[in-house]
């Protein structure tokens, strides 16, 4: 019992050391007050005639909070386009996107459409600095790529619970659109939508109305305490369509690093046999007819099979089995629930 | 009793750290290697006897601080009475406390996998992975050999991103042509043979570099005139022209009014005409005075010291590329490429020569699910070019044979066109590879060039096999359409072909045949009086005459009845001859009811076959009326 100082104790705020004397008195824990309530986002003032500390703490300062932390995250990525022809040779033209780092000694998330065509690949970090960079994989079904550059200590960002992604939370970006000059600005909204499904896409999505323009492609969508929800891909632009974006939810971009970093690519089953979705799941209606076998090069499936479950995932649009195998495919094999002629039956499927 | 341990404990692991020289990493590489449980670790290629590492929770491997700190050359620090380790690294700190799960770096909590530990002779034991990837080395398991090595490799260097070229000139060593380099504006477009070169600081403020090639039929002062006339609507500014004592001539107009500035500088040699047009606004005097240095500054003569290259020729071609259909062919330098937008199956590229005789180069793909086999397509094509083509001064060389070039196997047929006027070998070649056939038609001016240069051009493809997910059902524009249409001009009927496409201009219906270009143009003859067969007979008769007097005509066939078919004809051929080649009219006249309705057939020397007079008769001989 007593009062003391423990330096043993340490105190961290969102992730951050808060870096200031700690006592322990009474079995509690007592830190300068000033020194928790910054780390928040808070504003503390002092009154010294009334002897009083008034706090205040909107959700603006909690939001502009989250954009400092989790800013030195966010990095732009810029280059020439990788083109052939005297005209780009003699223009040299740039293109940029974003992109937010997710492992401290260097490593970079991004969407693959940003460093397809690229050259001379250099990232801007937050701070101004500029260091060349190289695409070690890509994916263009996912649309996910990664970068890597010489830099160690950098502030990774925080992934979210996949679980925690719900309509009418607050969505983030941060990014750079449209202009060099932009660099690391921030658009709020809120998520719109979990599991879209658009016909040129290869796995759902997450529908927000939190401004993105080109530029923006690659960066973090965040939550309001500042993890990944998941990363700006695009959106679409018409006279007759407004704030309508679409971003790449992080499990999608957990299975895409995981899958990069054990074989170098996105390993999906090799199956020799073409699929067909239903007209209702092609407008986006939902249905239970299931997908259907258009060709068959194996013996096991022909054509004209209903398929239904795939590794007993139900399945119903060809986003949905691609959403199954990235869920469920162990790299061997795919278990197939299919019917034919009325009957239904299971098979297993080395691919 | 315990804090005595403590601080021996600490001391301890402090002469632990001192006592061996540390073995540290040259310039940024850093080799560990070793096995569980070995007490040797190879340290950047050294030996080092350290305390066993071992393993930990779910396969977390804790080695000896020491390895660490010697293998990176990171600093550091031991704070005794929390038990915590700072260590410190370029751009990295990392804090670390014995049993705690939750490291420091740069600030940012950590999870570990699994705690620091203190073994009981004292030695701090760190998370092998944890620390190396922090410090930027990656770390492999051996599962066979049971080995792990972490390596760090050298800093990369990258390329960093360029602007746009900013030599002081840009020009063409093909073409021989230079000027100042238009900094302030983007080029918007050069055509693959380089004849056009445009740039643009907006869509107001442009300039346009020409290229042509001079053909014996220009008039400079005619041209000179017609350049001035251009800008009537405008205030003359400068109108200079004039010949050089090397025989150059030049010109340079400029126009303004009250918003636009426009200006053409000519430059003519023996070979080509050069053309610098700008366009300005007025309003913007910055850009127009910098346009207007640009073009002051152009010459014909490309200077290699001074002039970006924008000239792509090497070793006389130039690599046509299609990247979207993984071609890549090697298109002599002298070759214009025909311009057709959005065409992404078909390529053509003419010889640039004032000679007769025009070598051509046609590339086309095509679906094979829609065009049948590289076989059967050269067979067909052949079919119907021995039908198109003049059989007097065509000369097929073989039927279709199979033939080898170096990067496929293709059937072809060829032949030659030799007349007064022609000298030309074409070869119409086919290949195919995957889901698509490439037919690829070279045409050489035997008087310029031999067999081999068609050789050459065909031996320079590459092809890659094409996705077709990608690129899609590729169509020829065949008149496939076997099949009449009716033409009517007044109360005449004729059935044409569909392979005749119409024109109508004011009184006359005129028709052209896609593939042969025969020509037949229609009309009714106007006349005040009736006439008849004899009238007509007389008026004919006159008109062979008057072109006879002509240089360059001759009468084919004197003024005769014909009867084609049932139908009764009054007709005359006449042959003209010029430097564009040989032509054959036919004069076609059926009197109805005194009406004088008149057709004419042209046919291009290439043309005038069995087959195509044929087709005509058949035309002739459906007319009807109404």
């Amino acid at each position: 019992m007593g009062v003391y100082a423990n330096s043993s104790v340490r105190v961290y705020v969102n992730g951050m050391r808060v870096y200031e004397d700690v006592i322990v008195k009474n079995e509690r824990t007592y830190i300068p007050l000033r020194a928790v309530s910054e780390a928040l986002g808070a504003n503390v003032v002092w009154d010294q005639a009334s002897g009083s500390a008034f706090i205040t703490f909107t959700e603006e300062d909690a939001v502009s909070k989250v954009v400092s932390d989790v800013s030195p995250s966010v990095v732009t990525i810029v280059g020439n386009y990788a083109g052939t022809g005297t005209t780009v040779q003699y223009n040299n033209p740039t293109m940029h996107g974003s992109g937010v780092v997710y492992k401290s000694n260097g490593y970079i998330i991004t969407n693959a459409h940003v460093v397809e065509d690229i050259k001379n690949l250099t990232v801007v970090l937050n701070d101004g600095t500029s260091i060349p960079g190289q695409v070690l994989y890509s994916d263009k079904d996912a649309d996910l790529a990664i970068v890597k550059i010489d830099k160690l200590g950098l502030k990774p960002i925080t992934m979210a619970d996949k679980s925690t992604i719900l309509s009418g939370k607050t969505a983030i970006a941060i990014g750079t659109p449209i202009s060099l000059s932009m660099r690391n600005t921030v658009t709020k909204g809120i998520v719109c939508g979990n599991g879209v499904s658009l016909p040129d896409s290869y796995y759902k999505l997450i529908q927000t109305d939190a401004t993105v323009n080109p530029g923006n492609s690659g960066g973090p969508l965040l939550n309001s305490t500042g993890e990944l929800i998941g990363i700006n891909s695009s959106k679409y632009a018409s006279l007759t369509i407004d704030n309508v974006a679409f971003a790449i939810p992080v499990d999608t971009v957990q299975y895409a690093i995981s899958q990069f970093e054990k074989y170098g690519y996105i390993k999906r089953p090799n199956l020799d046999v073409s699929l067909e979705q239903s007209w209702e799941a092609k407008i986006g209606l939902p249905t239970t007819k299931g997908i259907t076998v258009k060709k068959s090069n194996i013996s096991m499936l022909q054509t004209g099979d209903h398929i239904t479950y795939v590794n007993d995932v139900p399945v119903h649009s060809i986003a949905d089995w691609n959403e199954a195998i990235k869920a469920t495919y162990d790299g061997t094999k795919l278990k197939i629930g299919y019917t034919r002629n009325g009957v239904f039956s299971r098979v297993e499927i080395s691919c | 009793m315990k804090s005595f341990v403590r601080i021996l404990a600490a001391v301890l692991v402090l002469t632990m750290c001192l006592a061996f020289v540390p073995v540290l990493a040259d310039e940024g590489t850093v080799e560990i290697s070793f096995c569980l449980g070995d007490d040797t670790i190879v340290i950047n290629g050294t030996g080092v006897a350290v305390e066993k590492p071992y393993v930990v929770g779910d396969g977390v491997t804790l080695v000896p601080l020491r390895v660490i700190t010697e293998a990176f050359g990171a600093t550091v620090e031991w704070i005794n009475e929390t038990r915590t380790v700072n260590l410190t690294y370029p751009d990295v700190n990392i804090v670390l406390q014995i049993g705690n799960p939750v490291a420091e770096v740069n600030g940012q909590a950590a999870k570990l996998l699994s705690p620091p530990e203190l073994t009981p002779a004292g030695f701090t034991m760190v998370p092998l992975r944890f620390i190396s990837e922090n410090f930027g080395a990656k770390v492999t398991y051996d599962s066979e050999t049971g080995r792990i090595t972490v390596v760090k490799e050298n800093s990369q260097k990258g390329n960093t991103i360029q602007g746009a070229i900013d030599s002081e000139m840009i020009g063409d060593s093909y073409y021989g042509w230079c000027m100042k380099n238009p900094t302030n504006m983007i080029m918007d477009d050069r055509t693959f043979d380089g004849l056009y070169t445009s740039f643009s600081y907006d869509d107001e403020n442009y300039i346009v570099v020409y290229v042509d090639l001079l053909t014996e039929d220009f008039d400079f002062d005619a041209d000179f005139a017609s350049e001035k006339s251009m800008v009537q609507g405008y205030t003359l500014v400068k109108a200079d022209k004039k010949t050089t004592g090397d025989g150059q001539k030049y010109m340079h107009i400029q126009a303004k009014d009250k918003v636009e500035f426009l200006e053409t500088r000519k430059i003519v040699n023996d070979k080509y005409i050069y053309t610098v047009y700008g366009y300005y606004q007025n309003e913007n005097e910055e850009v127009k005075k910098e346009c207007m240095d640009v073009v002051a500054s152009f010459i014909n003569f490309y200077d290699s010291a001074k002039a970006y290259d924008l000239s792509d020729v090497k070793a006389e071609t130039r690599l046509f590329e299609v990247p979207e259909m993984g071609l890549s062919i090697s298109v002599p330098a002298n070759f214009g490429m025909v311009s057709s937008e959005d065409s992404e199956n078909d390529f053509s590229f003419y010889e640039m020569t004032t000679d007769d005789n025009v070598s051509t180069l046609h590339i086309q793909i095509f679906s094979k699910s829609h065009i049948g086999t590289a076989k059967d397509l050269a067979q067909k094509d052949y079919e119907s070019n021995r039908r198109v083509l003049n059989e007097t001064i065509t000369d097929f060389k073989d039927i279709v044979v199979e033939k080898q070039y170096k990067s496929f196997a293709a059937y072809q047929y060829s032949y030659d066109i030799v007349s007064e006027y022609y000298n030309l070998h074409t070869r119409d070649v086919f290949f195919e590879l995957g889901e698509y056939v490439y037919n690829i038609a070279v045409t050489i001016d035997l008087t310029d060039y031999s067999e081999t240069f068609a050789d050459k051009i065909l031996n320079s493809v590459e092809a890659k096999l094409i996705d077709s997910s990608e690129v899609g059902i590729l169509l020829r524009n065949d008149y496939e359409s076997e099949g009449t249409y009716q033409v009517t001009f007044g109360d005449a009927i004729l059935d044409v072909p569909n392979s005749y496409e119409k024109v109508e201009s004011g009184n006359t219906v005129y028709m052209q045949n896609i593939i042969s270009a025969v020509g037949i143009a229609c009309q009714i003859s106007p006349s005040a009086k009736k006439v008849t067969y004899d009238s007509v007979k007389k008026d004919f008769e006159e008109i062979e005459k008057s072109y006879q007097k002509l240089t360059g005509y001759e009468v084919g066939a004197r003024t005769k009845i014909k009867y084609i078919g049932d139908k009764k004809y009054i007709s005359f051929q006449l042959v003209e001859t010029n430097d564009d080649g040989k032509t054959y009219l036919e004069v076609y006249g059926y009197v109805k009811n005194g009406v004088l309705y008149v057709i004419n057939v042209i046919y291009p020397e290439i043309a005038y076959s069995e087959a195509n007079r044929l087709e005509v008769s058949n035309i002739l001989g459906s007319l009807s009326f109404k």
